[in-house]
């Protein structure tokens, strides 16, 4: 630690060496950096705030269509209205900045775009406010101004708060009407798709009938059924079929046969030429032989010719009978079996159980048939259900958008009634106002500053001289530098006289330095009294 | 001895112009020469012994880097503290030609002395020295200023005075108080014939650079040390040796 002290001093000391040099420098410093001041006007701040509510016809509106309220897009259009010719113009010649007297255009010119860059409009978020939430959405627009008088400054930020406020609900009623527009055209872009998802979904229900879901479940039933149904129709046919074939056997039964073969002939005009007329031809043939055996001999050969025939017939009549042993109807008929009554009716029982399988057969087909058709058609029920869920899909989102634009037109109409009706929420939080005392930099501030550089500067180059210029304090340091030896070390001759010349040296130089700081302060206190003069006016 | 030719060393006005110190510090000043030429008295010796009368081994050459260093101080005030001591004697020659600061205070400017004897073969410089009212101490002034300093000095009638010099009193030691190194080239080639150099520096005030330079210039063998002149008493307490044994 002393070592550092001591080395502290070292520096110090070293470089007080150049502190005349430092005072010079100094004093030239501050009196090039006090001409600059004169040069410098005092600016006087005046600024407004106001409080914006977005949240009002544009937000909702526009909400849930993907397009983000840049508050920096309405920033520059506000900026822009504000700050535009016409607007300029009038403020300016409103706030005395822009007098008749000045006929020049290009120094109209070049005072309007000096106001115009000495104007800051400036946006914040309101939810900065708290309180309200952040859904309110509101901006707060501040206006700052400076000017280098006071008053004019404030003249100045008035008129751009009116302005902005006028400008607010316009800027908001176009951006409201804009919005319904589009609002409408997206309307009716959603409506026809709605009608095309509509349609789409129809067909489709028409094209699947009974394979919808939800009729899947009376759909399984009725396979069930049909199921059930076959099942039914083969026993049904089984009984019918086997009550057939019993009839049959009864058909063919030798008693049926004896029966009908001693059968009276049935003098029924239809018998004559079928079985029952064969029987009574055989009858009359053999009368017809036993009459001729009367009179001639087994050679006459009306005997023989008959005797023949007999058996020719006979043969028939067998023939037939063996026919209608296997069933034949029309052996039957002919053999004159179907004359009796019988057989008659036991052929109609016939007759019935053939009908009766044979529809029967026919249901267990249809039942059949209609099972096979069921189950391919159950196949596909995934696939129906599949797209039926994507057409569905389809038509509510396309619905849902177009009853949200719908509702969200409403209320934008129901807005923009509101808002001509002034309900646009606005607060002018800050009015405007303007400090007494000029902004800072101020000039009095800057004479400080200059001060405080003069004497900064006149340091540094006396320290940074002593960098470049090093000198031995100490034999130590003699030897370490040199490499040499040092003899030894000899002391002030006159310390006191050298003592008493640092003094008196030491006094002047604070008086350097003292009156640099008073020059300081006049120049202070004469800016404070506007002594001073001004450089240049500005605009 | 002719009074009128004696030389005052102890006059008010010298330490009026600061080149003898105040009273009160007579004493510690003293003291740090005493422990400055005591080296240098050492390694006269040690030469003297290796060679034989007239080879110059008592010449001894005080210079420095800049002007102002002190450099006049510590010839005078060196040139008195060898003076005190016994069985040797000093003789302090002014051989500063640019500006002969020693002969002007001590009121010899105008009288002859080394450049003189320099430029007339036929002078003695023995007969130019001068006694003063130190006890053991003589002095020699510059001499006239000429123009040809500097070739005379480059000549043989140097090295010839020089042995002259110092084969007079082999117990004399023979200071030359030389101009600063940095300023003339004078110092070179009186540094030629000396055998010991001092080198003064001034605390706080001669840059290191020069310091460097000077001792460059400077023959290592040659150079005895170094003389910080003019340390502030304060900041010494805690570097400086010279302040201890004091008072």
């Amino acid at each position: 630690m002393q070592v550092s002290f001591g080395k502290f001093f070292e520096e110090l000391h070293g470089t007080w060496r150049f502190r005349w040099q430092a005072l010079a420098v100094a004093w030239i410093v501050g009196w090039l950096g006090w001409a600059g001041v004169i040069f410098w006007s005092d600016m006087y701040k005046a600024t407004a705030r106001v409080f914006v509510d977005t949240g009002t016809p544009l937000k909702p509106v526009l909400q849930g269509l993907a397009v983000a309220q840049d508050a920096n897009a309405q920033l520059n259009y506000v900026r822009q209205s504000l700050l535009s010719t016409p607007v300029l113009n009038r403020i300016a010649s409103d706030a005395g900045l822009l007098t008749p007297q000045i006929t020049d255009p290009r120094e109209r010119a070049r005072i309007k775009e000096d106001m115009n860059a000495r104007v800051l409009i400036t946006v914040r978020s309101g939810s900065d406010l708290g309180g309200e939430g952040r859904d309110s959405g509101g901006v707060i627009y501040g206006i700052v101004y400076k000017d280098t008088v006071r008053e004019r400054a404030l003249e100045v930020v008035q008129q751009l708060l009116n302005t902005l406020v006028k400008d607010t609900l316009l800027g908001k009623r176009q951006g409201s009407q804009d919005a319904q527009k589009f609002l409408e055209t997206q309307i009716k872009s959603y409506e026809a798709r709605l009608g095309e998802a509509e349609q789409r979904l129809a067909d489709f229900k028409k094209r699947n009938v009974g394979v919808m879901p939800g009729e899947q479940g009376g759909y399984f039933n009725r396979l069930q059924s049909e199921l059930d149904a076959v099942r039914a129709a083969q026993s049904a046919l089984q009984v019918a079929t086997s009550r057939r074939d019993e009839i049959v056997q009864q058909l063919r039964g030798d008693s049926l046969i004896a029966a009908t073969a001693a059968a009276p002939p049935n003098l029924n005009g239809q018998n004559m030429q079928s079985g029952g007329g064969l029987a009574s031809r055989i009858r009359e043939t053999q009368a017809k032989l036993d009459e001729l055996l009367l009179k001639y001999t087994d050679r006459h050969p009306d005997v023989i010719a008959t005797r023949e025939n007999l058996d020719e017939l006979k043969r028939r009549r067998d023939a037939d009978i063996d026919a209608m042993r296997h069933g034949d109807a029309n052996a039957a008929a002919d053999s004159g079996a179907s004359s009796n009554p019988l057989y008659q009716s036991i052929q109609l029982a016939l007759n019935q159980a053939d009908v009766d399988v044979a529809t029967l057969r026919r249901q267990l087909e249809g039942h059949r048939a209609r099972v096979a058709e069921l189950r391919s058609a159950l196949n596909t029920v995934p696939q129906v259900e599949a797209e039926y869920e994507q057409l569905n899909r389809d038509y509510d989102v396309n619905k849902t958008q177009f009853t949200a634009l719908l509702t969200q037109l409403q209320k934008a109409r129901l807005g923009q009634q509101a808002d001509s009706s002034g309900a646009v929420r606005f607060e002018v939080i800050e009015p405007p106002n303007a400090n007494f005392k000029p902004s800072p930099p101020s000039r009095s501030q800057l004479i400080a500053a200059v001060l405080a550089a003069a004497l900064g500067v006149g340091g540094g180059v006396a320290y940074l001289r002593h960098q470049l210029n090093p000198v031995f304090w100490s034999a130590v340091g003699l030897a370490a530098m040199s490499g040499a030896t040092v003899l030894g070390v000899v002391n002030s001759a006159f310390p006191e006289a050298a003592t008493r010349e640092r003094r008196r040296d030491a006094l002047w130089y604070a008086l350097g330095v003292v009156g640099l700081l008073a020059v300081a302060l006049l120049l202070v206190r004469a800016n404070q009294l506007s002594w001073l003069p001004h450089g240049m006016e500005r605009g | 001895m002719d009074r009128s030719r004696l030389i005052s060393l102890c006059s008010p006005a010298l330490q009026a112009q600061g080149y003898l110190p105040e009273a009160a510090q007579e004493r510690r000043i003293a003291n740090q020469y005493r422990a400055i030429k005591r080296p240098i008295l050492q390694r006269m010796r040690a030469m003297a012994a290796k060679s034989k009368p007239g080879e110059g081994a008592q010449l001894l050459m005080v210079t420095s880097a800049l002007p102002g260093d002190g450099k006049t101080f510590t010839s005078i005030s060196l040139a008195r503290s060898i003076a005190r001591e016994q069985a040797i004697s000093a003789l302090l020659v002014d051989a500063d030609f640019i500006k002969p600061h020693i002969s002007r205070i001590l009121g010899a400017h105008k009288d002859p002395g080394l450049m003189d004897a320099l430029a007339d073969e036929s002078l003695d410089v023995e007969t130019l020295v001068r006694p003063t009212d130190v006890t053991g101490l003589s002095f020699l002034p510059a001499g006239r200023q000429r123009d040809s300093a500097t070739e005379l000095l480059a000549s043989a009638r140097l090295k010839a005075v020089m042995a002259r010099l110092s084969a007079w009193d082999p117990r004399r030691v023979i200071l030359l108080d030389t101009a600063p190194l940095l300023l003339s080239t004078d110092s070179r080639e009186l540094a030629q014939v000396v055998r010991q150099v001092v080198l003064v520096v001034r605390s706080g005030s001669t840059p290191q650079l020069a310091v460097k330079e000077a001792i460059s210039r400077i023959d290592k063998e040659k150079l005895t040390g170094l003389v910080l002149n003019q340390n502030e008493v304060k900041a010494n307490s805690y570097y400086g040796y010279g302040s201890y044994g004091d008072q």
